[in-house]
């Protein structure tokens, strides 16, 4: 019975947040086995519950530092992920514009080619998916 | 009276700043001080000793004792109160002393029945 009791107040754990976990987990254990031969168990998970809440709930500037490698970093300049986001939106668009207008490859490859400017890898490339749309939808 | 921005402390966080204040202690340590200072009316939970703690080492107020200074088959986290930890409570005391001076005028003046 003890031995579940542990297995449950440790997966409880693995619910606090992770810069949380990885600093004192193993104390807060510890201090489980401990308690739990003093028969106070119920009160044990009363109280993780509730400061599970409680740490989830904290401001996101509480919660910066998580274990292992990945480490969320505050200062990231809003500009990038906004630079991030504009980027992430303009090829969205692009697909869904190249899904619902497959002419507009034959625009981006007329204007490639007539002019004779060597674009380099972008202009291949183009020409290569406008071939490929060719091969699906072929020209009236 | 000089209010802090920690004032007025949550019970938690007095009472362990209170078990630090005479010695190091590791975190079970610090459970079983609160509830001998308490005499056993007031029990933490690991969960809200160490977000207490948590919070706490945050400020500075409480920090970890180097492994230098423990013993060296010591493998658990000893903490101990800081400079301004020490201070925070004394504020919180004197301002709990405060409270308690109130209450005993108050409580010693005679209301006039008709008042």
């Amino acid at each position: 019975m003890k031995a579940l009791l542990r297995i449950a107040y440790r997966g409880m754990l693995h619910l606090y947040p992770a810069s949380f976990r990885s600093e004192f987990a193993d104390e807060m254990l510890w201090i489980f086995d401990e308690e739990v031969l003093r028969g106070n168990t119920t009160a044990l998970f009363v109280d993780a519950a509730r400061c599970i809440v409680v740490r989830h709930m904290r401001p996101p500037s509480e919660q910066l530092a998580t274990s292992g490698y990945y480490v969320e970093i505050e200062s990231a300049l809003p500009a990038q992920r906004i630079a991030q986001m504009i980027m992430a939106i303009g090829y969205l668009g692009v697909g869904f514009a190249i899904i619902l207008a497959p002419e507009i490859i034959w625009i981006l490859k007329v204007g490639t080619v007539t002019h004779g400017v060597d674009h380099g890898w972008l202009s291949s490339h183009l020409g290569a998916v406008a071939t490929w749309f060719d091969a699906l939808w072929p020209r009236r | 009276m000089k209010i802090s921005s920690n004032s007025p402390l949550s019970a938690a966080t007095l009472h362990i700043l209170l078990a630090l204040a005479s010695e190091d202690l590791h975190g079970y340590g610090i459970i079983q001080e609160i509830a001998r200072q308490s005499q056993g009316s007031y029990r933490v939970g690991p969960g809200t000793l160490y977000d207490n703690l948590k919070k706490l080492m945050d400020q500075k107020l409480v920090i970890d004792v180097p492994r230098s200074a423990l013993p060296k088959d010591e493998e658990r986290r000893f903490y101990r109160i800081t400079s301004s930890g020490r201070e925070v409570l004394g504020e919180e005391v004197e301002r709990l002393r405060e409270v308690v001076t109130t209450a005993q005028s108050r409580l010693r003046e005679r209301r006039p029945r008709n008042a």
